[in-house]
């Protein structure tokens, strides 16, 4: 039984505090050097579904600093947003690229899917050096897949204040 | 009465057309220019009367008809006196920054108005580039930058003690979209629930307490952002105001030197700084481009420092002298203009516009009093700025509160116009007795004369004032005849042979007219006969209702005998004037006579056709029979006088010698000549009056007389007093001059009767009795054989009711 030929991709992973132009400049790079599909892996934090799970959780709003609580539902909400917000940029840089790439959104969490999708293709992974210890870097590195990190520190999308 | 009898009332042919004779050296010397107001001395004194009184209230009526040259007069005679008064102040509406729905105005001396506008607006140029340049400069990013970082620092720095005080404790915190969540960290890893349960109790004890405290300092550090952004704010708006203020006092201080003699606009231009500086932010250079409609562009935010004259005299050597033709309500108080923006309606202080009021404003408005009172609101609009002395420009809804949307009120600017109106004499009339503010706005009344004295003074001036027209109006020169015909005819407009009609336009058009005969026959200069065309085919031209009277006269529709004799008939003699024409032409009178109760009828008072005069002429008639007449006895007479053919009114009493002639007739029973018309009013004793139109009159049964053959029969009784009024048409002269046409001149009835009758009216003798066989001998004969006839029927009837 002959080996089947895995298509060649070019797979972007990113978080929600990941600046994505610096990671996006190195995939465009990868792209010139060898035609490859163009896939964004939001790997998704499921750091506010854990912290919504606490009972005695409250979000503070930054308008007046009233607190509420910070359900579930509204976790799930701010994640969504985080990942459309990533979405946003990506599709803007790819815009004034002129690629399509494809956007895909993952948990670390969910191993088993993430392997489904690392072994569908050759791979080389381009991700910012702040995840280098992450689970999703070890599986990509188990599966034989070329990883190739950008130096970039995490960023909050939202400043903290805002002047104006 | 003999035929030659009436020699002595027949007037001369001389006597019938005053000609003019000038001096045969008669030139007109071109330097010495004729008064053009001749004739108008007590107007033109009122006038400048009026123009001279620089007090309240002394604004003037002329008073003249259409036609009088009123507007020429007024204009040359203001013109005098505005150069004498002076160029008045420029006024200007600028933006009032505290209340922009009540633009402020401006005064400034002539001239300066719209120097102030070029200079604003220089400064607007000059500053669209300072500003932005300030801003765009090093210096001041710098120190903007420099708060950026500071307030910056001073954020960072309470997020950073937070952090760190809630990483001590083992908590992170968190950035939402919309806000920040305290989440219990471990192995830098946010937990769930489940591994927070595995800690030991006093450690979740711990955590909570510490996320409660740190949610307490964090709403605490959030409350404080505003204060912080509200600094940061403050300090960004003190540095724009300070660059602005430095860019606008370099550019404002000549300007404010330049005005500084001009207090208002002098406080203006420290508005002016004051409200670029408070709005410094928004002279900078925007960074994004935003919807139109939710941002001030850069023209509106310039625009509002425009300077919008409203009166500008910059170019006048004189005082204005304004004439609005159209003096509508914007035309002479001014108006608010609107323009469209986004479908409504908008408008500010550069869409005010001046009306004539504020032109004139310290010199002469000029109106014609019909138009002014014609037009809507203007009349009390005018009114209410004279008593205010002062200009509010606002609508007239507005002015009787009709509307309450919010619309511009412009400061008032004070007036100091003289107005003066220009009108039919009745107008004036009718304004004094109705409008009791009248009087005291307009204290001038220049009354225009329609004639002047025809003496030898005043002929020459005329003369010359008819060269010098001719002369302006280039056309060929008058000869010493064509002059002479000229001033004949001012003799005739004026209806007085020692008279001399003021009317202007009628002159202009006269020797105008001559101008074209005689360019018709290729003349190098007008002469009499030219004149006489011109007068004859303008009476062609508008004679056509005249020759159709004359017309139906001669085919015997209307029933006028010019031959023969008849009782109790008369040919009476009617004007009628067409405004631009006015003819005359016989009417049949009729009496008819009998027993009665001392009653005249006026069968047209009777139907409603009378007038009062009319009326009154018959009254006075009746009572001049009454008196005159068998004066012991009631006067039994029931007598009837009728217009025959007549079905239209019949006004006036110029026909009360014709009427007591057909009843003298009717009485006496003597038949009137039919070839003699007459005309004239008469008093209570006999005596004949003066009465207007007598040119047209006589010439009006002239025409019809020729039109059947002038046989020497034919003539006109006239009053004696209307002889100075007579200026015959020359072919009437003639023909009186050849005997085929006559015009006798009486003062008294029995004079009148006696020519129509041929019989001697007769007077009373020393017994008191009336010739017989005269006409009054006749009369009383027959009225005392009426009070006989009426004293026996009485009896009769007293007998009969005894029975």
């Amino acid at each position: 039984m002959a080996k089947t030929e895995l298509k060649l991709r070019v797979v972007i992973a990113v978080t929600e505090t990941t600046p994505v132009a610096r990671l996006w400049k190195a995939a465009l790079k990868l792209l010139r050097e060898s035609p490859a599909d163009l896939v964004t892996l939001y790997v998704e934090d499921d750091r506010w579904h854990r912290v919504a799970s606490l009972p005695f959780t409250r979000e503070i709003l930054r308008s007046g600093g009233i607190p509420v609580e910070f359900t579930r539902q509204r976790a799930e909400q701010v994640s969504r947003e985080r990942a459309t917000r990533v979405r946003e940029r990506i599709q803007k840089l790819a815009d004034e690229a002129n690629v399509k790439p494809v956007f895909e959104i993952l948990s670390e969490s969910d191993a088993e899917r993430l392997r489904e999708f690392i072994g569908s293709h050759e791979n080389i992974l381009v991700a910012p050096s702040f995840i280098s210890t992450r689970p999703i870097i070890t599986m990509f590195s188990e599966m034989n897949c070329r990883i190739e990190l950008v130096e970039a520190e995490e960023e909050e999308d939202t400043p903290a204040y805002k002047l104006s | 009465m003999a035929a030659d009898a009436t020699q002595e009332y027949r007037i001369q042919p001389d006597a019938l057309r005053k000609l003019c004779s000038l001096p045969a050296d008669f030139k007109h010397d071109a330097e010495s220019q004729v008064d053009p107001y001749i004739g108008q001395q007590r107007a033109t004194d009122a006038i400048r009367f009026g123009i001279a009184m620089h007090k309240d209230g002394y604004n003037i009526y002329v008073l003249g008809p259409i036609g009088s040259n009123r507007h020429k007069l007024v204009a040359g005679l203001v013109a005098e006196e505005a150069k004498a008064r002076g160029v008045p102040a420029d006024w200007c509406y600028v933006n009032n920054f505290s209340n922009p729905e009540r633009p402020r105005s401006l005064r400034f001396p002539a001239g300066q108005g719209r120097e102030f506008r070029e200079d604003m607006r220089h400064l607007i140029e000059e500053l669209q580039l300072a500003i932005p340049a300030a801003f765009e400069g090093d210096d001041y990013r710098n120190q903007l930058r420099a708060i950026e970082e500071d307030t910056k620092n001073k954020v960072e720095e309470q997020w950073k003690s937070l952090n760190e005080r809630a990483a001590a404790e083992g908590i992170g915190v968190l950035q939402t979209p919309t806000g920040y969540v305290l989440a219990p960290i471990v192995d830098g890893k946010a937990i769930g629930d489940k591994e927070f349960n595995k800690l030991p109790k006093e450690q979740r004890e711990q955590i909570e307490a510490a996320i409660e405290r740190l949610s307490e300092e964090l709403q605490a550090r959030i409350e404080m952002m505003p204060k912080l952004r509200k600094a940061h704010r403050e300090r960004v708006k003190a540095l724009d105001q300070e660059v602005t203020a430095h860019a606008v006092s370099v550019q404002l201080a000549d300007l404010k030197a330049k005005y500084r003699s001009l207090p208002r606009v002098a406080a203006y231009l420290d508005d002016v700084q004051e409200n670029i500086i408070q709005n410094a932010q928004d002279f900078q250079p925007s960074e994004s481009p935003s919807l139109p409609f939710l941002s001030r562009d850069s023209e509106q935010l310039y625009t509002q420092y425009d300077v919008n004259l409203v009166v500008d005299n910059a170019d006048a050597d004189a005082a204005p002298v304004i004439y609005e033709s159209n003096p509508s309500y914007p035309n002479i108080i001014g108006r608010v203009e609107h323009r469209s923006e986004m479908g409504a309606l908008v408008t500010d202080f550069r869409l005010v516009r001046s009306g004539a009021l504020l032109q004139a404003n310290g010199g002469y408005l000029i109106l014609d009093t019909r138009r002014v009172l014609s037009r809507p609101f203007v009349w009390e609009a005018l009114k209410q700025a004279l008593f205010a002395r002062q200009v509010q420009i606002e609508t007239p809804a507005e002015s009787y509160g009709w509307v309450s949307t919010t619309t511009l009120k412009p400061e008032p600017i004070p007036l100091d116009a003289r107005i003066i109106l220009i009108g039919e004499r009745w107008l004036y009339y009718l304004l004094c007795h109705y409008d009791i503010e009248f009087s005291s706005l307009f204290k001038v009344a220049a009354d225009l004369d329609d004639d002047l004295e025809r003496n030898d003074e005043n002929v020459e001036r005329c003369a010359r004032l008819i060269v010098e027209q001719a002369q302006a109006g280039d056309l060929l020169p008058f000869n010493a005849s064509a002059v002479q015909r000229v001033i004949e005819e001012r003799a005739r407009h004026a209806d007085d042979s020692e008279r001399l009609s003021t009317h202007m336009s009628s002159l202009e058009d006269l020797i105008e007219q001559a101008d074209y005969w005689a360019r018709e026959r290729s003349a190098r200069e007008v002469d009499a006969a030219d004149v006489a065309k011109a007068i004859t085919e303008r009476r062609r031209r508008l004679g056509r209702l005249q020759s159709r009277i004359i017309d139906a006269i001669t085919r015997n529709t209307l029933l006028i005998d010019t031959s023969g004799e008849c009782v109790g008939q008369v040919n009476g003699l009617s004007v009628t004037d067409l405004g631009e024409f006015r003819y005359g032409h016989p009417v049949r009178i009729t009496a008819t006579t009998r027993v009665g109760t001392g009653d005249v009828v006026d069968i047209e008072r009777e139907v409603e056709l009378g007038g009062a005069i009319h009326s009154k002429g018959m009254m006075i008639l009746s009572a001049a029979l009454s008196a005159r007449y068998a004066p012991d006895l009631p006067l039994s007479l029931h007598g009837s006088v009728v217009f025959e053919q007549s079905y239209g009114g019949v006004e006036g009493d110029s026909a009360s010698v014709a009427e007591l002639s057909a009843l003298l007739s009717s009485l006496s029973c003597l038949p009137i000549r039919q070839c003699i018309a007459v005309t004239g009013s008469v008093n209570q004793l006999g005596r004949v009056q003066a009465v207007g139109g007598v040119n047209e009159k006589i010439e009006g049964f002239f025409d019809v007389c020729s039109e059947r053959g002038l046989d020497g029969s034919h003539g006109v009784i006239i009053p004696q007093d209307n002889v100075k009024h007579l200026m015959l048409r020359e072919d009437v002269v003639d023909a009186v001059r050849r005997d085929e046409f006559r015009v006798f001149a009486v003062r008294h009835v029995d004079e009148a009767i006696a020519i129509l009758t041929g019989v001697g009216a007769g007077g009373r003798d020393e017994d008191g009795s009336f010739p017989e066989g005269s006409v009054n001998g006749l009369v009383e004969s027959q009225l005392i054989g009426y009070a006989t006839a009426r004293k026996s029927f009485a009896k009769e009837a007293m007998q009969g009711g005894e029975d």
